[in-house]
């Protein structure tokens, strides 16, 4: 990785202070809103600017339970759809969440885990047992990582997905016990062959039937055993509670973390992760303090974060949508989502979405332009409420060069190459006898554009 | 998980700056051109791979006309040996297969008899599963065969997809890898921009890059301005050769038949899929099997000819290589609806021009059967094999998690 | 000019003040008296190759019906008309109407009926391709006004003020809108057509009177006769039409859609030979109903004896009656001769289909055949029922709750198809179970009922052992799959509370009387309680698809059910008899 310099962990987690050189303007808050959520209007940006960072993000993760208002409406809505079985219907609600949330960092937060423990609708067909999954998953997004993980592996989505509904004492089923250590906690080359097989059998007798987890006690194999170098006749909630702790976990999780919300292909040195890991370590392996110290570092706001991220589909489309208070039809952004590669319990297998490079190929390319396009010509997506010609002159534009800054600087993280910003303003150069139709044109081009990829 | 990305940004960053160079949209992208500078190699080769959904009964596909026990097993089901296009004194193809025995006297079909695996499964979906993950119920199975094989070739991030599943069911689990995402498309459409606007936006998308955007090797940005560019040629090469796509060959106007004109649009464009994977849906037969099944053979037949046709037309036809499987042949006995049960053992078809073409393997055998059905004389893996060996120039070892010896399949082999 | 005193509505708008001086300058001096020809009806002014015409003889009453029913102040009162009316949408057409007031200088209702009191007629021409439009007036100075305003309102659009082209014949001048359309005035008559040669021969039919006008086509008078007293009435020559291969599809007579083919394989039929059709539409207090009518022969119905039964004889028994009912269809299908029929009526492909459908139905049916023995065994007669179902307490309330649906037949040789049935419903269940145990669906339990006249199957899904409260109670428990018998009525019924109803009814006994080939009733109140059932579900696919909060959401789907209680039901009716076929559909409204 060609990271110009070697980064200075020391340097890298302080706390970020703006300064001459870089204040604290709309275009960094636009930054941590892109990163900390999906994005916000210039409003909620001005209201930011007029606080200091550390203020934001400490709201930010303040509201990190949905008001409950809020949080009413949304889960009934994925209740009531649930009536039909088809998980699609719950993707949808998820959309309709995404869009509407007062709690941005929570939400993407559990996008984040959704594709840590990916479980796919797919194979798990279960709608109602996805549900309740997605909203454990809420429950803990910014809690403590061992209740997460000791609540996962007992969540019967999760266990139907790793094909591990049963696991019977002369069969230890080594599915969970190697994906807990590959995937969810410590990754590759940290543990050994027989720690799976150790570790399997302390999940001996976990089981689902009737859609439930339950534990039966004659299948439980009371044995010692032996892991990551512990020895003991360990439980599964004792097995999880080893992995859990294990020195390696929160620089694996921490790293993880990293590129998620901070850059793609950063590369993340054991010494530079060490410092976010230590404080997972001190906070009881709670994940806001992380994430509070993540969001607010130098290394967040510097150039080795900004714009250097793909956006995923759903960064991209939300992103837009709620960058100009915009609102559409929840299901035609969840079929939309699905076809670019981010269905929403549709992950593509266990080791959930890779991000970065992987979002994009040519058909990802020609898909993302295409779902914008039925995004804008979709009637029932409205502005404030409104046309789009509207909501601009509600915010004094009257052209198509003010549009192309107002885009720029609500969505964008990098501005448009000046070549094709000379193009785009030719194009559209009269709005022509229909001004929305242009209007609705321009955001489709420069949401099409390379640029607009990056958050 | 990428196997070498210095050098496919590299490769990236040359294409872009090359297109500069010489000036985009008037030229082929650079993978175009190397594609084309070296035809016939491995990496050229395209697997086009048909699922015959439901377990097609073999025995009337093949049909060993001249064995007493044929007749005696399908008093109402067997062709009349007047009917069956012979291919020789023993076998000869159901009449349906005009088509396919067309292709097979031009050279252009490989029968492989009796294909199956140990201790056959008769559900559907766990024989399925055997097929695409080869691996048996109880092992995990975390991918497919060909979403593995797929992590083998060595393709860049922002290309053209590795392989493309063509259909409006589920994704086959064959595909599934857990590197690699394959889309699932309907139509054409997938590979063009949509909108009123969509020739300007175009025209946008394909400016080429000012100087004044700093192009470091590792940058998102100048990967994604590639990728975009990318992407629109390949567009407006789908585009323009599904727009004149005259073709003297009828394509028959079932799904299948449609959907392997697209592919043979597809092809004909330049891109760089190597793999796609239709299915045909309905072989599970269990009463009053004649029509349906000869209905079903034919569309295979015809559709799978006419692409052929097609593609030998245009000059491609030693570069593709179109492999039919279904998840299990059916009972040698018919039922007493006039059907057939789910059985075991049966034939594998490949075609296209690179092939031996021909019977291979000896045909299944009505006295010695297991359970009342065929036994297998050639591994379905053996097959996957050599068409990754011999076809698609990968090590079938790791892919098919064991050694399975190869077939002379293919004409070079 | 007094424009804007004369508009209800206060209208300040720039572009009218302009629109007006326009209809001031475009009004051309005036004006002949009547003429001999003013007597000559529409029909005498236009020529005999007209192939389509519509007339609207006195719009004035339509008009104060509309104006004077006692519905329009329920729906002015409604929130969502009141919201639209103020809003920016309508703007164009408030506008509109107060340019037309302004230039008609009264009421747009008045003007309206006094411009029209001789009727609007309007006729489209094969050999020029023309259309023509014809407003008869008594009032010649309205139709002057409204000359002025057409005018004016084409120039408005255009941006294009002044004296519009004109040019004289015969007497009378016509003014060109734009390239194509020309009008004049024929004293007393308004007349607009896009082709010359069609507006020059209507005036000269006009002066000399002609033998060959299509007053004179015996179809066209026939067909016009028929429709007697009715608020419009179109009539359509339908064989040149044809002959001149528009739509050549629908004359092949082969579709690919095998339910299209069962509901209008015989509308299809007819149109391949009908020489014209007729459409008339009443409107009157109660509602409005529109009938087509074509001239009908039973040999045109070669082929299609399943649908218009042995020489057109087919008689729909009498709908059933159910309390909550949604939809009633009653019709005459011999589906066993359609399904071996099907190789003449339907398309290769279509054909394919049904070839494979059969293998899996017959698997079902134990090895007999579904054309021939299973469709076989029933008559023709077929009844339909939906009925907006009810959850006792007791039971699982499904999350969706879906109207229960019965089909009601008669069997041919009920000793027989009684078994055969009887078996294949318990095989159908058996299946279902096996198949829903593999995908985690709950049970259907079988249970069997004897009452004097009937014997009851039934299947009922068995409730679910622990209550959830967060898994919905899926969508199965709307049903309760029953199979009755009753003498020589069977029943398919999705819930057993309703088989129960239907055999409770008296059977369709043998009527006398020809009954309509099919009827079919939609109750708009069912419907509206039924939908009114899954309201929660109806708001949060309102609130995915358009984006909206709870509170909107829930006040669009009112609207709905605001409009649903204007209507009373719908009836569509198709009778066969020798001579004629005719389709009526009408819609009455609540009479409160």
């Amino acid at each position: 990785m060609a990271v110009d310099t070697k980064i200075d962990p020391g340097w890298a987690w302080q706390p970020f202070t703006p300064s001459d050189t870089q204040p604290w303007d709309r275009s960094l808050a636009a930054h941590l809103y892109r990163r900390a959520g999906f994005g916000a209007d210039l409003q909620l940006l001005d209201e930011a600017v007029a606080k200091s960072p550390h203020d934001v993000v400490d709201e930010l993760i303040a509201i990190n339970l949905e008001t409950s208002d809020f949080r009413a409406v949304a889960d009934s809505l994925a209740q009531t759809l649930l009536a039909g079985g088809d998980p699609m219907k719950l993707s949808a609600a998820w959309v309709y969440r995404l869009l509407f949330t007062p709690a941005q960092l929570l939400e993407k937060t559990t996008l984040f885990w959704h594709g840590h423990f990916a479980t796919g609708a797919d194979k798990v067909k279960d709608a109602a047992m996805m549900w309740r999954q997605n909203q454990l998953l809420r429950r803990h997004a910014l809690g403590d990582f061992q209740a997460l993980t000791q609540a996962i592996a007992k969540d019967p989505a999760m266990l139907i997905y790793l094909d591990s509904t049963s696991n019977r004492k002369s069969h230890p089923n080594e599915n969970f016990a190697r994906e807990l250590m590959e995937l969810f906690c410590l990754g590759e080359g940290h543990y050994s062959e027989t720690d799976v097989v150790e570790l399997a059998r302390c999940f001996t007798g976990w089981e689902i039937r009737r859609d439930r987890f339950r534990k039966n006690r004659y299948q439980h194999d009371a044995g010692e055993k032996s892991i990551l170098g512990q020895r003991g006749a360990f439980d599964g909630e004792q097995a999880v509670a080893i992995v859990v702790g294990r020195d390696d976990m929160p620089r694996f999780i921490c790293r993880k973390l990293a590129r998620y919300f901070l850059a793609d292909e950063l590369e993340l040195t054991d010494d530079l992760i060490e410092i976010p890991a230590t404080t997972m370590r001190e906070n009881n392996l709670q994940i806001a303090p992380v994430l509070k110290q993540m969001l607010s570092s130098n290394l967040f706001y510097s150039s080795h974060a900004r714009a250097r991220k793909i956006k995923s589909p759903v960064e991209l489309v939300v992103g837009m949508l709620r960058g100009l208070n915009g609102t559409t039809n929840s299901q035609l952004v969840a079929r939309g989502l699905r076809d670019i590669g981010q269905g929403l319990f549709y992950p593509p297998n266990v080791k959930g979405w890779d991000g970065g490079r992987a979002w994009i190929n040519s058909s990802t390319v020609l898909g993302r332009a295409n779902l914008f396009e039925a995004i804008l010509s979709n009637e029932d997506t409205k502005f404030e409420g409104q046309s789009l010609t509207q909501s601009l002159a509600d915010h004094g534009i009257h052209d198509v060069d003010h549009a192309i800054d107002h885009f720029e600087r609500c969505l964008m993280a990098v501005p448009i190459n000046p070549a094709t910003r000379r193009q785009l303003t030719s194009q559209f150069d009269s709005l022509g006898k229909d001004h929305e139709k242009t209007y609705r044109r321009l955001l489709h081009a420069v949401c099409s554009l390379p640029e607009f990829q990056l958050a | 998980m990428f196997h070498q990305p210095t050098n496919r940004r590299r490769f990236l960053h040359a294409s872009g700056g090359g297109a500069l160079a010489i000036g985009i949209g008037s030229s082929l992208p650079n993978c175009f051109l190397q594609a084309a500078e070296s035809a016939s190699s491995d990496e050229d080769r395209i697997l086009v791979v048909v699922q015959l959904t439901g377990g097609n009964d073999g025995l009337n596909t093949v049909i060993p006309y001249a064995d007493d026990a044929y007749r005696a097993a399908r008093t109402t089901l067997a062709v009349p040996r007047s009917e069956v296009l012979a291919i020789d004194d023993h076998v000869g193809f159901h009449p349906s297969l005009r088509g396919m025995k067309d292709l097979l006297e031009d050279g252009q079909v490989a029968v492989v008899q009796g294909v199956g695996y140990e201790n056959p499964n008769r559900s559907h979906f766990e024989s399925m599963d055997i097929w695409h993950s080869c691996v048996r119920k109880g092992q995990p199975r975390t991918d497919g065969w060909i979403g593995r094989a797929l992590e083998q070739f060595t393709g860049a991030d922002g290309g053209d997809v590795p392989a493309l599943h063509l259909g409006q069911q589920q994704q086959p689990f064959a595909l599934a890898s857990e590197t690699i995402r394959v889309p699932t498309v309907k139509q054409l459409e997938a590979f063009q921009l949509r909108g009123s606007d969509s020739a300007a936006l175009r025209r946008l998308l394909n400016t080429p890059l000012t100087p004044a955007i700093e192009q470091s090797d590792d940058d998102l940005l100048g990967f994604l301005q590639s990728s975009t560019q990318g992407a629109i040629s390949a567009s407006q090469r789908v585009t323009a050769a599904a727009q004149d796509y005259q073709s003297d060959i009828d394509y028959p106007q079932s799904q299948l038949g449609e959907q392997l004109r697209l592919v043979a649009q597809l092809i004909s464009a330049g891109m760089r899929t190597r793999v796609y994977y239709l299915q045909l849906d309905g072989f599970d037969t269990h009463a009053q099997q004649g029509d349906t099944h000869a209905i079903l053979l034919r569309q295979w037949s015809d559709a799978v000819s006419a692409f052929l046709g097609d593609m030998k037309a245009r000059d491609h036809s030693d570069r593709v290589c179109v492999m039919t499987f279904s998840e299990f042949g059916r009972r040698v006995a018919e039922n007493a609806s006039a059907g057939t049960d789910h059985g075991a053992a049966g034939p594998m078809f490949l075609c296209g021009g690179g092939l031996n073409a021909g019977l291979i393997g000896d045909p299944p055998r009505l006295d010695d059967l297991e359970q009342g059905d065929l036994k297998h004389s050639v591994d379905f893996r053996s097959v996957y094999a050599s068409v990754l060996k011999d076809w698609l120039g990968t090590d079938p070892d790791q892919v098919l998690r064991g050694h399975y010896e190869t077939l002379p399949l293919f004409a070079k082999s | 000019m007094t424009v804007q005193a004369l508009s209800p509505f206060r209208c300040s708008n720039r572009s009218l003040a302009v629109f007006a001086l326009s209809v001031f300058l475009a009004s051309p001096t005036l004006a002949e008296d009547a003429k001999q020809g003013d007597r000559r009806t529409a029909a005498e002014l236009l020529p005999a190759s007209v192939v389509a015409y519509v007339e609207v003889p006195r719009l004035g009453d339509v008009i104060e019906l509309v104006a004077d029913h006692p519905l329009r102040q329920s729906i002015q009162d409604m929130p969502a008309v009141r919201a639209i009316g103020s809003s920016d949408q309508v703007r164009p057409l408030r506008d509109g109407i107060a340019a037309f007031e302004g230039g008609m200088g009264r009421p747009w209702d008045e003007a309206l009926t006094v411009l029209t009191d001789g009727g609007i007629h309007l006729a489209f021409d094969a050999p020029t391709q023309g259309a023509a439009l014809l407003i008869q007036s008594s009032s010649r100075e309205q139709l002057e006004r409204f000359r002025g305003v057409v005018l004016a309102l084409s120039q408005l659009g255009q941006g294009n003020f002044g004296i519009a082209r004109q040019a004289d014949y015969r007497g009378f001048t016509a003014y060109a809108l734009n390239d194509n359309i020309k009008l004049a005035l024929v004293d007393h008559w308004f007349l607009m057509t896009n082709k010359p040669e069609l507006g020059k021969s209507i005036i000269d039919r006009y002066l000399d009177g002609d033998k060959h006008s299509l007053a004179a086509s015996d179809s066209f008078t026939a067909a016009m006769a028929g429709a007697g007293d009715a608020s419009m009435k179109a009539y359509v020559d339908v064989e040149t039409i044809r002959d001149a291969g528009v739509a050549p599809k629908l004359y092949a007579g082969k579709t690919e859609n095998v339910a299209a083919e069962a509901l209008f394989g015989g509308i299809v039929a007819n149109l391949a030979h009908t020489p014209s059709a007729v459409a008339t539409l009443d409107i009157d207090p109660s509602g409005v109903r529109l009938t087509l009518a074509t001239p009908h022969q039973s040999e045109w119905e070669t082929g299609r004896e399943y649908f218009f039964g042995e020489d057109s004889a087919a008689s729909a028994p009498p709908l059933l009656q159910v309390p909550h009912q949604l939809l009633a269809i009653s019709t005459h299908r011999d589906l066993s001769q359609m399904w071996l029929r099907a190789p003449d009526l339907m398309t290769d492909k279509a054909n394919e289909d049904l070839a494979q459908a059969d293998t899996n139905l017959t698997t079902f049916f134990s090895n007999r055949d579904f054309g021939e023995d299973i469709l076989g065994s029933l008559r023709p007669g077929i009844q339909l029922v939906v009925q907006r179902q009810s959850f006792d307490a007791a039971s699982p309330q499904p999350a969706i709750k879906l109207p229960a649906f019965a089909m009601q037949f008669t069997m041919r040789t009920p000793e027989e198809t009684t078994r055969e049935f009887r078996r294949v419903f318990q095989n159908l269940v058996g299946f279902i179970n096996v198949v829903g145990a593999m995908q985690g669906q709950p049970q259907l339990d079988q249970d069997f009922e004897q009452t004097d006249s009937a014997t009851l199957l039934t299947a009922t899904y068995v409730p679910p052992r622990e209550e959830d409260p967060l898994a919905a109670v899926p969508i199965n428990y709307n049903f309760s799959p029953t199979l009755a018998f009753a003498g020589e009525r069977m029943i398919v019924s999705s819930s057993t509370q309703l088989a129960r109803t239907l055999i409770g009814l008296s059977a369709p006994s043998e009527s006398k009387v020809k009954q309509p080939n099919t009827v079919a009733v939609l109750n708009a109140d069912a419907l509206a309680d039924t939908l009114r059932d899954n309201k929660q579900q109806l708001v949060a696919q309102n609130m995915l698809e358009k984006g909206h909060g709870p509170d909107q959401a829930n006040a669009e789907i009112d609207v709905l059910f605001d409009i649903l209680a204007l209507f009373k039901d719908v009836t569509v009716e198709l009778d066969v008899d020798d001579g004629q076929l005719k389709l009526t559909t009408e819609v009455q409204l609540q009479s409160k």
